[in-house]
């Protein structure tokens, strides 16, 4: 059932540009963030309020009318009442899945399908429409997820909303930013190990940081911070693994924002063993990450077995009573381990 | 089974009492690095690392007082960051040393003392000869420069400093660095230091295997000019560092403000932003020792003017409102008379207001990127900023983008020199190109390139006329070459523009039989444009928008209007002309419905829905047809053998194939019954039907089959179109070729004011049995579409397992779709039988 009626989500993949390279993943990583937003799991949007616009699998007989093109988008935003000129709702995700170009740190142009080389006016640029939602507080809230490349394009213009609406008292609009690639460098679409489909890293990152257990807080919510922790992390990890480099490009939001959360029973665990290699004296003391003492065991050899399941994006410190006062605790961060049982060895290796 | 390892009853986050809490320090691999710190819900802890201060070892830190925690700390300089766990205990302090940032390191092309690769074996030298001239053969003057080209690596790059040569504002050699320098090859170091008289030079680099790049370098009368090159096999311009210092000062290694001055530049480089850093307590103290260094004064004023210009998203920031304060100190130092650098080109272009004329144009550009666009733009507002063929003017379209500095390769046109300027006309200078120039590949948008007929009114470029001797047909139009403008395409242009006015009107059918042209010149249509509008939307500075319009109306006079269908736009037009033709092109013919409707912001007109779209235009019928070929198109791809999808499929193709069938198809032709235009509607039915379409994947082969169906069936409309000879006349038979069962035909003639004969036709054509209702149809359909769309790629992409929910749902949608003809035309045919009752 959808639960967020005043959110509202614009999704674009181009996969065919009737001059550049075509794409292979932009219509599917398109497809499936869509789902995710539909999804009562997800974004909980109700169908009305998601706009997915893709390029048909066939080209016009004029390149140039190749689409989706600017007028698309801006139809899709007249259609939720940008020229009301007031506020919408709570939430509007934009999500682009195609080429793209940096024409400055702060901007992406998101070429929109009759693009050329010799063409790349026709996009639309990240900077200008985010600007025009900061200046008309039609939402309060702006998720911008752009899984294409920066491509330095320094003397191209970006293109904003073609509405000449009054503008509004600014009003605090938060928003969160999701690049794909830092600025001037490339995004890719690999073809994927497991089910044999390209598919585009961030997009990829993107979903897993929504739904995975393990990319959630420590209190089972996905929020703008934890889906920037992850996918920061992810989408490198992934490129290495194809091969390839590929840095996302997250600024900090000024607020959180709340996407979803897990049910408590869903929090992913690790099963730990703290294991104490030598007889040290003294006790260990397990704390979590707000320095509250969770066990307390005698830091000796001989002892039975340590083992205890912890949450897994919560960070965890060990404590030696016996140590000299100023020891900085071991930090047991489970976030990155692979093993599970994990062996946490104590005191610390080096 | 149960585990071994047991669930802990672990304590609620933050259950902590408020009067308990912990520091933490963070030293700092640098006073401009920035640090942030994260609690485990990964959310950025407020007010870290606003004030640092600098400890008793002399390392800047910040101290934040904690809630008892672990906590991840961030740090990050010049684009690098690191990352560390600690923890926070109740009234203990945490330290995180400086050592543990190992890989945050500054990186400068001057020896600097704190930098990654500055070494003695450069410092010393560099700080030695900043203080003596090695050119003793120099012209001497009021100003100095000091020239420090280092290399890391000497053994391996032992031509490091090859390639460079000075040159004076007019292009011509002032040095080669052969003579008058001092060098240590072996440790990797060459220095050049001379008295200068004040003014606008250029560093040229070029040596084999290297492409030439120039840069302009200005020196203040007063001042010295500190320039540092890194360098690998060659010199490179691109890592430039730059300092100024009063003259005699030196280099020194350990100036803060050099280091400063590097920091910011290079998050300029980086084309980040550095207002966190320029607003700073640190760079608050060094600015305030302007003196010392003027160019850390321009860099952080550029910083602030960019955040100063920044909208809304900026302004709520604590840097964010310090900047108008720290901006207006800092251009009060660079403007004040006494310190000489009111010339400098970076300081004349901070200095400039957006609605005030420039005191003096700039026959020479900032050294700054960021200067020259801020000079481009107000060039664009007043023809003096920038004088036609300056260097500045010239620059402008060979500007490289690969630095924060301005630099070029080639220049495509010799600059003229300020007239005053005492080196004009001496010499040839080095930067005129040998052969006749082309257009390079600009970095800014003065190429045809960027006007390519998509971003034109379709209908001038969309000539349709087949044959060989027929000039552009269907395949000049899949060509990715730039579209020059066609000058006898500029005679369309009142007819297309009346054509559409025409199309939009909904009254096609009570067309006059003829319509008089009325007698609009191209040339008056040219010169009615203003021109800051053109140079407002074309980039160009406004001198060059005026000279190419009066060369225009001078060109216009000398062949007369009629004549200018002859003219070889080569010949006539520069690249800056036809992209003003352009222009004026694309807004004499742009349709009255892409400008927004003034919104009626009254109650009883305030949808209560947000989903209507206060009158504003729905989708046209080529739109919806395109549409549903589309998502049927999409069905087949995925789908080719699921029965039922390949029923939904031939439906939604029908629906559009309907649809179609009932819009207006417009065909304008010449008198020979050649199609010059064609509408939407009429370009469809020209291509291959929805079932035909063409599969991405096989473009290449696909596109020709297209191409030969669209031109056989326009060889099939010409053909009605066209005129019969009988005897010593010509008749049209247009009327009675398609006096069938099948269309009705409203045709108008236009004639120009001055003669009988028409020189076009303007074609109406309709189906007679369409529906007349499309507007109602697609009013009901245009809010099913992006469920169609949404369903259909949600069904493409599902797993064969769960596709049966969204099969059921395009079924539904399909269903309402037919349901929404099918009333129509009972209706239609309903009215129909009344009306013939």
């Amino acid at each position: 059932m959808a639960q967020h009626t005043g959110d509202y989500a614009i999704v674009v993949g181009i996969n065919s540009y009737s001059q550049l390279r075509p794409l292979r993943a932009a219509h599917k990583d398109a497809t499936e963030f869509a789902q995710w937003l539909h999804s009562p799991d997800g974004g909980g949007l109700p169908v009305k309020n998601v706009r997915l616009i893709l390029s048909p699998d066939a080209f016009p007989a004029d390149p140039l009318d190749a689409t989706p093109v600017q007028k698309d988008i801006d139809k899709a935003l007249r259609d939720f009442g940008v020229l009301n000129n007031r506020r919408i709702g709570r939430r509007l995700y934009f999500y682009f899945a195609g080429h793209g170009i940096g024409p400055t740190f702060d901007d992406v142009g998101l070429l929109m399908a009759p693009a050329a080389m010799n063409g790349l006016k026709r996009n639309i640029g990240l900077r200008p429409y985010r600007l025009y939602f900061h200046d008309h507080f039609l939402f309060d809230e702006l998720v911008f997820i752009l899984d294409c490349c920066r491509d330095p394009a320094h003397s191209v213009e970006t293109a904003g909303p073609d509405f000449t609406i009054a503008h509004s008292p600014v009003s605090p609009v938060n928003d969160f930013v999701i690049l794909a690639a830092a600025y001037g460098e490339k995004a890719f679409e690999p073809t994927d190990k497991v089910t044999d489909e390209r598919r585009g890293l961030l997009t990829r990152a993107v979903l897993e940081g929504l739904q995975k257990p393990e990319a959630a807080d420590s209190q089972g919510r996905f929020t703008a911070y934890t889906l920037r922790e992850y996918v920061k992390k992810r989408v490198p990890a992934l490129a290495k693994d194809e091969k390839l480099r590929q840095e996302p490009d997250i600024p900090l939001p000024e607020k959180d924002i709340l996407f979803s959360t897990l049910p408590v029973g869903q929090l992913a665990k690790v099963n730990v063993r703290i294991a104490v290699t030598e007889d040290l004296g003294g006790s260990l003391i397990l704390r979590d990450n707000a320095m509250q003492v969770i066990e307390e065991r005698p830091a000796v050899v001989d002892q039975p077995p340590w083992n205890i399941r912890l949450l897994r994006n919560r960070w965890y410190a060990v404590e030696h009573t016996a140590s000299e006062p100023g020891t900085p605790p071991a930090i047991l961060d489970l976030r990155n381990v692979k093993h599970n049982p994990y062996v946490f060895h104590f005191p610390r290796p080096g | 089974m149960s585990s071994i390892f047991r669930d802990p009853a672990e304590p609620n986050e933050g259950s902590f009492h408020p009067q308990e809490t912990g520091t933490l320090r963070v030293e700092l691999p640098h006073w401009a690095a920035q640090v942030r710190i994260y609690d485990n819900r990964y959310q950025p802890v407020a007010g870290v690392g606003a004030s640092r201060h600098r400890n008793p070892s002399g390392v800047y830190e910040t101290a934040t007082t904690l809630p008892p925690g672990i906590y991840e700390v961030e740090t990050t300089l010049e684009g690098k960051t690191e990352r560390e766990l600690t923890a926070v205990r109740s009234r203990e302090t945490t330290l995180i040393g400086q050592a543990r940032w190992r890989k945050l390191t500054l990186v400068s092309a001057a020896p600097l003392a704190g930098t990654a690769d500055a070494q003695a074996e450069h410092t010393t030298p560099a700080e030695e000869w900043s203080r003596q001239t090695t050119w003793k053969a120099s012209p001497g003057g009021d100003s100095r420069l000091f020239l420090f080209v280092r290399t890391t690596e000497p053994a391996r790059y032992r031509s490091f400093a090859n390639g460079l040569s000075l040159l004076d504002a007019a292009g011509r050699l002032l040095t080669d660095f052969s003579g008058g320098i001092e060098k240590d090859a072996k440790k990797g170091w060459m220095a050049f230091n001379a008295d200068l008289p004040a003014g606008f030079y250029i560093l040229r680099r070029g040596t084999r295997g290297a492409r030439v790049r120039f840069q302009p370098v200005y020196l203040c009368a007063g001042w010295e000019t500190q320039v540092f090159l890194a360098a690998r096999d060659k010199p490179s311009l691109r890592t430039l560092t730059l300092n100024m210092a009063r003259r005699n000062a030196g280099f020194d290694s350990g100036n803060e403000t050099v280091l400063a001055a590097e920091v910011v530049l290079d998050s300029l480089r980086r084309s980040g932003s550095s207002l966190e850093i320029v607003t700073s307590e640190q760079m608050a103290t060094l600015l305030n020792k302007k003196p010392e260094n003027p160019w850390l004064g321009m860099l952080a004023a550029w910083v602030l003017l960019a955040a100063q210009e920044e909208t809304s998203v900026e302004r709520a920031t604590d840097s964010g409102q310090k900047v108008p304060v720290l901006l207006r100190e800092v251009r009060k130092f660079l403007t004040l008379e006494s310190n000489h650098l009111g010339d400098h080109p970076d300081v004349r272009a901070l200095s400039l207001r957006e609605e005030e004329a420039a005191p003096q144009p700039f026959w020479y550009p900032p050294l700054l990127r960021v200067g020259l666009k801020r000079v481009h733009r107000h060039a664009t507002r007043f023809a003096e900023t920038i004088p036609v063929d300056s260097l500045t003017d010239c620059v402008l379209d060979s500007l490289l983008a690969n630095s924060p500095w301005t630099a070029w390769r080639s220049l495509d046109r010799p600059p003229q020199l300020e007239q005053n300027d005492p080196v004009s006309s001496r010499g040839r200078h080095l930067f005129t190109p040998h052969k006749a120039p082309l257009p390079p590949a600009s970095a800014y948008p003065t190429q045809p390139a960027d006007f390519l007929p998509g971003t034109s009114p379709k209908a001038p470029l969309f000539r349709l006329t087949p044959g060989p001797e027929a000039g552009a047909s269907a395949q000049d139009f899949q060509s990715d070459a730039p579209a020059a403008p066609n000058p006898a395409a500029l005679h369309d242009v009142p007819l297309l523009q009346l054509a559409q006015t025409l199309t939009q009107s909904g009254n096609l059918h009570s067309l006059p039989e003829e319509v008089i042209l009325p007698a609009q010149s191209v040339t008056k249509q040219l010169l009615g444009v203003e021109p800051k509008a053109i140079s407002a939307a074309s980039g160009l500075p406004l001198a060059r928008t005026e000279r190419g319009l009066e060369r225009l109306r001078r060109s216009w006079e000398q062949t007369s209007e009629l004549s200018v269908g002859g003219v070889s736009t080569e010949a006539v037009f520069t690249p800056s002309e036809r992209i003003i033709l352009e222009y004026a092109l694309q807004n004499s013919g742009k349709p009255d419905r892409d400008r927004p409707p003034p919104v009626d912001r009254s109650p009883e007109n305030d949808p209560a829905t947000p989903f209507e779209t206060a009158g504003y235009p729905s989708l046209t019928i080529e739109d919806c047809v395109t549409r549903l070929y589309a998502e049927s198109n999409r069905l087949k791809a995925e789908a080719r053998d699921v029965y039922q999808v390949k029923q939904l499929q031939n439906r939604l193709q029908k629906v559009a194939d309907n649809l179609l069938e009932s819009a207006d198809f417009i065909v304008i032709t010449d008198p020979q019954g050649r199609i010059q235009y064609g509408n939407g509607a009429f370009i469809l039915l020209l291509s291959p039907s929805g079932n035909e379409s063409i599969p991405a994947q096989e473009a290449v082969n696909a596109k020709a089959h297209a191409d030969r169906i669209i031109q056989e069936n326009l060889w099939h409309w010409e053909g009605i179109f066209a005129p019969a000879t009988v005897g010593h006349r010509t008749i049209s038979r247009t009327t009675a070729r398609l006096a069938s069962p099948d269309w009705d035909l409203w045709r108008t003639a236009f004639k120009p004011e001055s003669g009988a004969v028409a020189t076009a036709y303007f074609n109406v054509l309709r189906r007679k049995d369409a529906p007349l209702l499309a507007p109602g149809i697609l009013n009901e359909i245009e809010p099913l579409l992006p469920n169609l769309t949404l369903f259909t790629s949600f069904f493409a992409h599902a797993p064969a397992q769960s596709r049966g929910e969204y099969a059921q749902q395009l079924e539904s949608l399909a269903q309402q779709l037919e349901e929404i003809f099918r009333r129509y035309l009972a209706e239609a045919t309903a009215d129909g039988e009344a009306r013939n009752n």
